[in-house]
């Protein structure tokens, strides 16, 4: 099964990022929330999704060290991980080259440029297979 | 989205221990399928019991069932009724995304019009976002001098925003709108008293201000071709966008005006240098013009001309530094001179080095006296070495030299410049310039060959 995990610790972002991404679902995608990185992380090994978007500032674990543990510790390489930035603040390209994110994105987000992501990533999952080894 | 629903909410603790308790309390087995019949909740064997089977619906559509005894109908109400909430959810959440699409979409046009200094470029950009927002035939933008006389027309496809303008003028309805200067929406052109101009083309139109400083300079007008119902949202936008739009235009004419301010100053440099020089009388002009038709027969790129003009036009500033005695001389030069004369590069790159935004015209300026062979000055570069602005300049300074009265000599012939250039092509001039000024596009833009000039203008 395709999944899709979104992490966000804003409610309202979580909502917003889930109705963007509904259509996929009728398509037979899986959406899965999270609101921090902790359970971010733990959804990440238990439920292999093959795209994440994942909010940089939030509590417990950002996300520059989710994406460095998915990405650099634990090898879960084929997973594509879009970090979601809020406006103004920064984006630090450097770190985000650093924890091997695959690319990133402002908030407010696009909603036509995020559902056109997803379907991207999704169409090609569809089309290869799972390289990383069952943790 | 709708399929998935009941798999959702019984995918949440609280829903699914609400469920369980439920069924507990009617002490039969109920089981919850999706519309194609998975089981999602409940005992697959089971079955047997089963007398009723009460569907889940959202609008017409079946989306799920309850199967179970004659109390499961507590079941089906309770799941129907949290099913229905999602969907209000949903259906708000919707609402909310339309307007976060916006708030996306103004942010990056912020973004993007923030930086943009040219005032056609940012009412490209603008018109290009409206059309994509909003349903319209014609988006165009009017802008009006003080009187609140229409200027220009801009519209997004660059063709029919005259159309829009003479299908309302002489009518009162643009005038009016200059006057107010409120947003408004006229959905009815035919029936608007306003309307007092020709037969009306469009049906309906909306239009916006754009205010600078509380004086209106403009509108933005959307109209449509067939008669619609433009929304009070729609004209919201339509407002909030014109808004950024005058912020952004308001902007684009500080910094022209500043860039006009910053120009004329030096146009003032580069005349103060012809006023100590007798004989140069307008050669700097020419030696614009020379440059910039030999760049165009080179074709080099549009952003590049305006480095080369202030370049051209600046070539010869650091003769500001050179004592009067020498530059003014009326004779042939001693060799001490002829040094100090030589310093004249070097003296312009002193000079323009202060200003920041002349960084780029210092080598055109410092180096226009190489020669490709390595034997000019200041730093006896040769050929690619030297700033292609210095080598176009060099080949303009000095045909404009040679085809003007000197006090120790006559003008050169216009042919007899041009072996010249041919003869030092390659050894004093860089030889694709000479090339490119000799050849006929070049010649004709600069109305040598075509009028048949024989002898200087100077
Ligand atoms: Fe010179």
């Amino acid at each position: 099964m395709t999944k899709i995990l979104i992490v966000d610790d804003e409610p309202f972002i979580r909502q917003l990022l889930e109705l963007t991404l509904e259509d996929l679902e009728d398509e037979g995608v899986e959406l899965l929330t999270a609101t921090n990185g902790e359970e971010a992380l733990s959804l990440i090994k238990n439920e292999r999704p093959c795209l994440v978007f994942l909010d940089v500032m939030m509590p417990k674990m950002n996300g520059f060290e989710v994406c460095n543990i998915v990405k650099n510790e634990i090898g879960m390489t084929d997973i594509y991980i879009v970090l979601l930035t809020a406006k103004g603040q920064e984006f630090d390209k450097e770190k985000g080259r650093e924890v091997g994110s695959d690319q990133y994105m402002t908030k407010p987000f696009n909603p036509d440029e995020v559902l056109a992501k997803a379907r991207e990533i999704t169409v090609r999952q569809l089309h290869t297979t799972c390289k990383t080894p069952i943790l | 989205m709708a399929k998935a629903v009941i798999k959702k909410l019984l995918a949440k603790p609280e829903v699914l221990t609400l469920v369980r308790e439920i069924c507990q309390a009617v002490r039969l087995p109920v089981c919850i399928c999706d519309c194609e019949g998975t089981m999602l909740f409940g005992d697959p064997y089971g079955d047997q019991f089963f007398s009723r089977t009460i569907s889940i619906n959202s609008e017409d559509n079946v989306i799920g069932t309850v199967k179970g005894g004659e109390d499961c109908t507590i079941v089906a109400s309770t799941l129907q009724y949290m099913v229905n909430a999602e969907f209000e959810r949903t259906a708000l959440g919707r609402e909310t995304l339309e307007k976060y699409r916006e708030i996306s979409m103004l942010c990056d046009l912020g973004a993007k019009i923030g930086s943009c200094m040219d005032k056609k470029e940012v009412i490209k950009i603008i018109t290009g976002e409206i059309r994509t927002m909003l349903t319209a035939d014609i988006i165009a933008v009017l802008l009006c001098d003080d009187n609140d006389a229409i200027i220009e027309i801009i519209s997004d496809d660059g063709s029919d925003g005259d159309l829009l303008i003479t299908s309302l003028e002489p009518g009162e309805l643009v005038e009016n709108f200059l006057v107010t200067a409120a947003p408004e929406i006229v959905n009815d052109l035919t029936a608007d008293s306003r309307c007092t101009g020709s037969p009306q083309i469009f049906s309906s139109m909306m239009c916006a201000p754009l205010k600078i400083q509380e004086k209106t300079v403009g509108y933005v007008c959307v109209g449509s071709l067939d008669k619609r119902e433009y929304p009070a949202r729609d004209l919201k936008l339509l407002t909030t966008l014109s808004d950024q739009t005058a912020v952004a235009l308001e902007k684009a004419l500080l910094y022209n005006r500043l860039k006009e301010t910053f120009f004329a100053m030096v146009r003032t440099l580069a005349e103060t240098i012809e006023k100590r020089d007798p004989y140069t009388g307008n050669h700097t002009k020419r030696v614009v013009d020379y440059s910039l038709a030999i760049a165009e027969g080179l074709e080099l790129p549009e952003e590049y001309f305006l480095r080369l003009e202030l370049a051209a036009a600046l070539h010869d500033i650091g003769k500001l530094g050179v004592r009067d005695d020498v530059l003014l001389k009326n004779g042939p030069l001693t060799n001490e001179e002829f040094v100090q004369m030589k310093r004249h590069p070097t003296y312009g790159e002193e000079i323009l080095k202060h200003i920041k935004h002349l960084k780029d015209v210092i080598p055109g300026v410092k180096f226009h006296h190489e020669r490709c062979d390595g034997k000019g000055y200041p730093l006896g570069l040769k050929g690619d070495a030297i700033d292609i602005t210095a080598r176009i300049i060099a080949v303009a300074d000095s045909f404009d030299a040679m085809t003007t009265d000197r006090p120790y000599r006559k003008a050169l012939s216009l042919d007899v410049a041009f072996n010249e250039l041919i003869k030092f092509s390659g050894t004093q001039f860089d030889s694709a310039v000479v090339k490119a000024f000799l050849s006929a596009q070049v010649q004709e833009k600069l109305g040598m060959r075509a009028h048949g000039r024989s002898n200087t203008d100077a």
